[in-house]
């Protein structure tokens, strides 16, 4: 079956994360965005696991279901959204630790098909850090290690390097990254199948190093609160089960896994250089004009993923290697309501819109990618299906996110907006 | 032939290379101390048709024998050098000592298989020679007991305390007892290492004579931290050939609370007078800020040697932090706040700054007391930062071992009364001081240890059914623990140990990795073998000893520990007075030039940044008090020094407490 899978995302036991995260509302925010697996986040926290113990049977194969006495009240998902949801047992783990003299800060998820192994990894992890204080807990644990210990756990157990690009978390990021996935891994490097692309890459600018054409491309939300959900998200066709996902993740030629569900890079955080508190936002090129400073201030800019990239990169920009499963660039519909209504995405109005469009339509994902344009002719908002036919097109207006600040999608222009009113008189 | 020695300077150069008999080098902090006397070594070695073993250099700690050794070796390697078993004796004085007994103390009437009486097991045994006349001494009061009695063979004067005790006059009769309990038991505490040799020497002169032939050059590390015996042994085993070559700082010795005599430094030139001086003064270490800083509090003192280093850091030049905390919470929190901020925000919701490469082993916070450290130990858990304790009392209560060390120590020896004796009440409650008391005088009027007493019939009607039982299941352990002992390694001994008697493991403790790092080699190999040599290890340990580099962790030590060590980022936290010198604690008679030292210590410790702290208030002895800052800290110069100020709490905007309460009051 076809199915959307949001492998990353954080409980409320994670520092900064919405009081919302719990099972419940991640069961109920799954159905609303059409994701059919999620990850549980933070098994290692004893508390959360103690959470998923009493809250979720066994499914389907290393999958897991929430009981129903927990599953709630069916009126807070619209029926046209109703739809089974599957856990995957899941966690980030923070490895900050010195390598080849210098600082090294890499994020890993780590998963497991059942709660016993959980459990086994986190008394190992117990011994050799703290796990309590924080559902992703900080480990001054080598990534490499790290993996070590989740295979010595179980041969099943799965690891993907987290938003590999991020400057000052992850496997190549500039801050503390490595320049390449040997070099983090060395021997134990084959078992790297995946990485994860994290908000402010995409596809073709990973396919601008030949290093990571035996890695698949995972996409997740990382999501803190249940309504970034599945803000990136992978899509599967095959079997539901923890084996059928990772077998499907490590052969992509099988064509089980049908690609990613992405940001437009550049609305991520991290994209361009730059230094957010003087509002300099740089392109790679500009950063190396002005040696790496800040232009106001003087200090050293925040290297973007762009930019990280490019320092790595071994081949031009456009490069497209075969056999890759295709990408699918959205933006929250929220995001799109807001344009349309101009207001502010959290607004009331917006909100009222986004649950009545639900109701009349399906899920969220299914109205972004798949559902007829004429359908959403009915809506009652004449530029709802000008905004998703651009962002479908990939017709959208870009302003790049840099240092920290999320860039800005605008899926309608004036141009547009005056056509549409044209046609409607 | 000679080594490469392009990579010193100039002073450094001249001390490596010196021909004098007697030679007193002056090395500062950060001055290249440990490198120069590594250089030393290698020099005699590849300078010498002698045999390597004619080179003695001695050290304080363990640890700094195995980094010298280590160094020494990479040297010679780098020299292209072959190593072979002709090596120099690298160690500590204790080590040395050790090594004389085994090898002469026969002359003395000492067993070869002697063993080190434990700190723990020092306590029982003192307890037991009291009790006849003192059955119900406090611990404290034993461990008074235990110092006289250390204080009588350094030769030092009696504490005070004590000698004002009526009792002070059955000191005589105690010591006796005691020394001839230790024969009986085939043991030697830790100050007859060096206590009998010196024994060895005055009575066997042939012995002392062959000793001398041997060593033809002694190297001496930290000289400012020898003691009287220790500098009477090293006289002894200087002979009319022999060359002595001490390096140290007189700033830097903050012993004399274990003895330690600093005048031995400030008068080597009166004792050697041909002797020369040479003192290293390009410091490697320390940002200019921080040379400057230390440097205004130590010359203060009146009582040095030594002459103002010269920095050579130049890339780095952050003032001296100093953070004035209302409070200690405050401070705690404050501390650990700037500790994320170094590592560059290591969350991706804290702000990102500090583009330097800092890791959590990068940071040391540094206190004058462990009673200093939980609340900082607390903040650090709560922010899920990896820290190391490193302990102070290694060689008894804060080991992770010395739960299982007793069992141990009866696998060696099962007649080791002391070590049966520390087991029994940590075993079952009811074994009293009144119980223990009957047991040994039992086994001693038998003649028996308590061992043969209990594991045989002689012991029958002495106890209750229920502690009969107890010492039934005991001796049946120990019995299955013998096999296992010949069978698997150590560590599965101890595994086994911690099952059979039911006490935590000692591998779980992440907070004490140090000490694993440490153990870890008497791991492979049969047990039977390693046992010895491991707790021989353990009971040799001092301070700071099991601190390990290695470890990703932010590391929590008193500024003692951190003596010989380097950090990039320091805090020094609770600098108050009274603290900070250490006049309301213990009873360690504070002396202000040796506190000033010690804080001069702490502040040399850090390389890159340096901050100072202190709380308006602190809960201290069971009660809030108001607190001044130390006195050290006005004397660091201020030109140097960034106040600020932190707020409390309530001055500060609430942070949304725990999203826990949230999931239970729904
Ligand atoms: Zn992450
Ligand atoms: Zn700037």
């Amino acid at each position: 079956m076809r199915f959307i899978a949001d492998l990353h995302i954080h409980s409320y036991l994670s520092r900064a994360t919405s009081p919302q995260m719990n099972l419940e509302s991640l069961h109920r925010w799954a159905q609303l965005k059409g994701v059919t697996v999620v990850g549980t986040g933070d098994f290692t926290h004893p508390q959360w696991f103690g959470e998923l113990a009493e809250k979720l049977d066994p499914a389907e194969p290393g999958l897991f279901s929430l009981k129903n006495k927990y599953a709630g009240d069916r009126n807070a998902v619209p029926e046209s959204c109703t739809a089974p949801v599957r856990f995957i047992l899941s966690v980030e783990i923070s490895s900050i630790y010195k390598k080849n003299a210098k600082t090294r800060k890499v994020h890993n998820l780590v998963f497991f098909p059942d709660l016993p192994s959980a459990a086994r990894f986190n008394a190992m992890l117990q011994k050799v850090g703290n796990i309590a204080s924080d559902g992703r807990p900080i480990l001054g644990v080598d990534s490499k290690d790290l993996l070590k210990m989740a295979l010595d756990t179980s041969p099943e157990a799965y690891f993907v390097p987290a938003h590999i690009w991020t400057p000052h978390f992850s496997v190549l990021g500039a801050n503390s990254g490595f320049d390449s996935i040997e070099e983090c891994f060395e021997e134990l490097s084959p078992y790297i199948h995946c990485g994860e692309t994290g908000l402010s890459s995409d596809p073709p600018m990973n396919w601008r190093l030949s290093a990571l054409d035996n890695i698949t491309l995972i996409s997740n939300s990382d999501a803190h609160s249940p309504d970034r959900l599945a803000r990136e998200a992978n899509i599967f066709s095959t079997d539901l089960s923890y084996a059928a996902i990772t077998e499907a993740l490590n052969a992509p030629e099988s064509g089980d896994f049908l690609g990613t569900i992405e940001f437009f890079p550049e609305e991520g955080k991290y994209h361009l250089d730059g230094h957010r508190a003087c509002s300099q936002c740089l392109k790679p090129d500009e950063t190396l004009a002005c040696n790496g400073r800040c232009p106001t201030c003087g200090r050293k800019v925040t290297i973007g993923v762009m930019h990280r990239v490019t320092q790595l990169a071994d081949r031009p920009w456009g490069f497209l290697p075969k056999g890759k499963p295709p990408f699918f660039s959205l933006t929250a519909l929220c995001e799109i309501l807001s344009e349309i209504l101009s207001t502010g995405p959290r607004s009331k109005k917006v909100q009222n819109e986004y649950f009545r469009l639900l109701n009349l339509f399906g899920n969220e994902l299914y109205i972004l990618m798949d559902c007829p344009l004429n359908d959403l002719k009915q809506s009652g908002l004449s530029l709802l299906p000008v905004a998703i036919e651009s962002l479908r097109k990939g017709d959208v207006e870009i302003t790049p996110g840099y240092d920290g600040e999320y860039g800005k999608i605008r899926t309608l222009n004036d141009r547009k907006k005056q056509a549409t009113q044209l046609k409607l008189f | 032939m000679s080594i490469d020695l392009h990579s010193l300077n100039h002073r450094q150069q001249e001390a490596v290379t010196a021909s004098d008999k007697a030679l007193l080098i002056i090395a500062g902090p950060g001055t290249g101390k440990t490198y120069t006397l590594a250089h030393r070594i290698a020099y005699l070695l590849k300078g010498t048709a002698e045999p390597h073993s004619s080179i003695l250099a001695l050290t304080f700690t363990a640890k700094a024998a195995q980094e010298m050794r280590e160094r020494v070796s990479q040297i010679l390697q780098e020299e292209g050098a072959c190593e072979h078993d002709d090596r120099p004796w690298i160690g500590t004085f204790h080590a040395l000592g050790l090594e004389i007994l085994r090898n002469e103390g026969k002359r003395l009437g000492i067993l070869s298989e002697f063993r080190i009486l434990s700190e723990s097991e020092q306590i029982e045994l003192v307890k037991e020679v009291l009790s006849q006349t003192m059955p119900s001494e406090s611990l404290a009061r034993v461990k008074k007991w235990i110092r006289l009695l250390s204080d009588r063979k350094n030769g030092l004067p009696p504490d005070s305390s004590v000698a004002s005790s009526p009792l002070f006059e059955l000191s005589d009769r105690l010591f006796n007892c005691y020394q001839s309990r230790l024969k009986d038991l085939a043991m030697v505490d830790f100050d007859d290492l060096i206590l009998m040799p010196l024994t060895l020497f005055k009575e066997h002169p042939d012995v002392k004579a062959a000793y001398q032939n041997r060593i033809h050059h002694i190297l001496v590390d930290e000289f400012q931290d020898i003691n009287n015996l220790q500098y009477e042994f090293l006289n002894e085993l200087l002979g009319p050939q022999t060359s002595l070559w001490a390096i140290g700082d007189a700033d830097q010795a903050i012993y004399a609370f274990r003895g330690a005599n600093v005048h031995y430094f400030l008068r080597f030139q009166k004792d050697h007078p041909s002797a020369k001086t040479i003192t290293l003064e390009y410091n490697y270490r320390s940002a200019p800020p921080i040379l400057i800083g230390a440097q205004s509090v130590i010359a203060y003192n009146t009582n040095r040697l030594s002459t103002a280093c010269i920095p050579t850091i130049t890339d780095v030049s952050s003032p001296i932090t100093l953070f004035t905390t209302p409070h200690e919470k405050a401070e705690a929190r404050c501390v650990v706040h700037e500790i994320e901020r170094l590592i560059g925000g290591f969350r991706m919701e804290s702000p990102v700054e500090g583009p330097d490469d800092v890791g959590f082993n990068d940071i040391a916070i540094l206190y004058r007391f462990h009673h200093l450290r939980s609340h900082f130990a607390e903040n650090l858990k709560q922010a899920g930062i990896p820290y190391q304790l490193v302990d102070k009392n290694v060689a008894g209560s804060d080991s992770p071992f010395s739960n299982v060390t007793p069992y141990l120590e009866i696998l060696v020896n099962p007649h080791n009364d002391p070590a049966f004796r520390t087991l029994f009440p940590r075993v079952d409650k009811t074994f009293s001081m009144a119980v223990m008391h009957r047991l040994s005088s039992a086994a001693q009027n038998k003649g028996m240890s308590l061992y043969t007493l209990l594991s045989t019939s002689h012991g029958k009607g002495l106890l209750e059914t229920r502690q009969e039982e107890t010492v039934t299941q005991l001796i049946s352990l120990l019995k299955c623990l013998q096999i296992h002992l010949q069978t698997g390694n150590l560590k599965d001994v101890i595994a086994d140990i911690c099952q059979g008697a039911h006490i935590p493991s000692p591998f779980d403790s992440q907070e004490q990795a140090g000490w694993l790092v440490l153990a870890e080699p008497f791991f492979t190999g049969s047990a039977a073998e390693k046992l010895s040599p491991f707790l021989e290890t353990l009971s040799l340990l001092k301070e700071g000893e099991t601190y390990n580099p290695r470890a990703e962790a932010v590391t929590l030590m008193t500024v003692h520990a951190a003596k010989g060590l380097e950090f990039p980022i320091v805090f020094m936290v609770g600098l108050e007075s009274g603290i900070f010198p250490a006049t309301e604690f213990g009873d360690t008679a504070s002396n202000d030039e040796e506190e000033r030292r010690l804080f001069y210590v702490g502040m040399t410790r850090a390389r890159k940044r340096l901050f100072l702290s202190y709380a308006r208030e602190r809960y201290l002895f069971g009660e809030k008090r108001e607190r001044t800052p130390s006195p050290f800290v006005y004397e660091v110069s201020p030109e140097v020094v960034e106040t600020c100020p932190v707020p409390s709490q309530s001055e500060k905007k609430k942070k949304p407490k725990s999203k826990q309460l949230s999931l239970f009051s729904r």
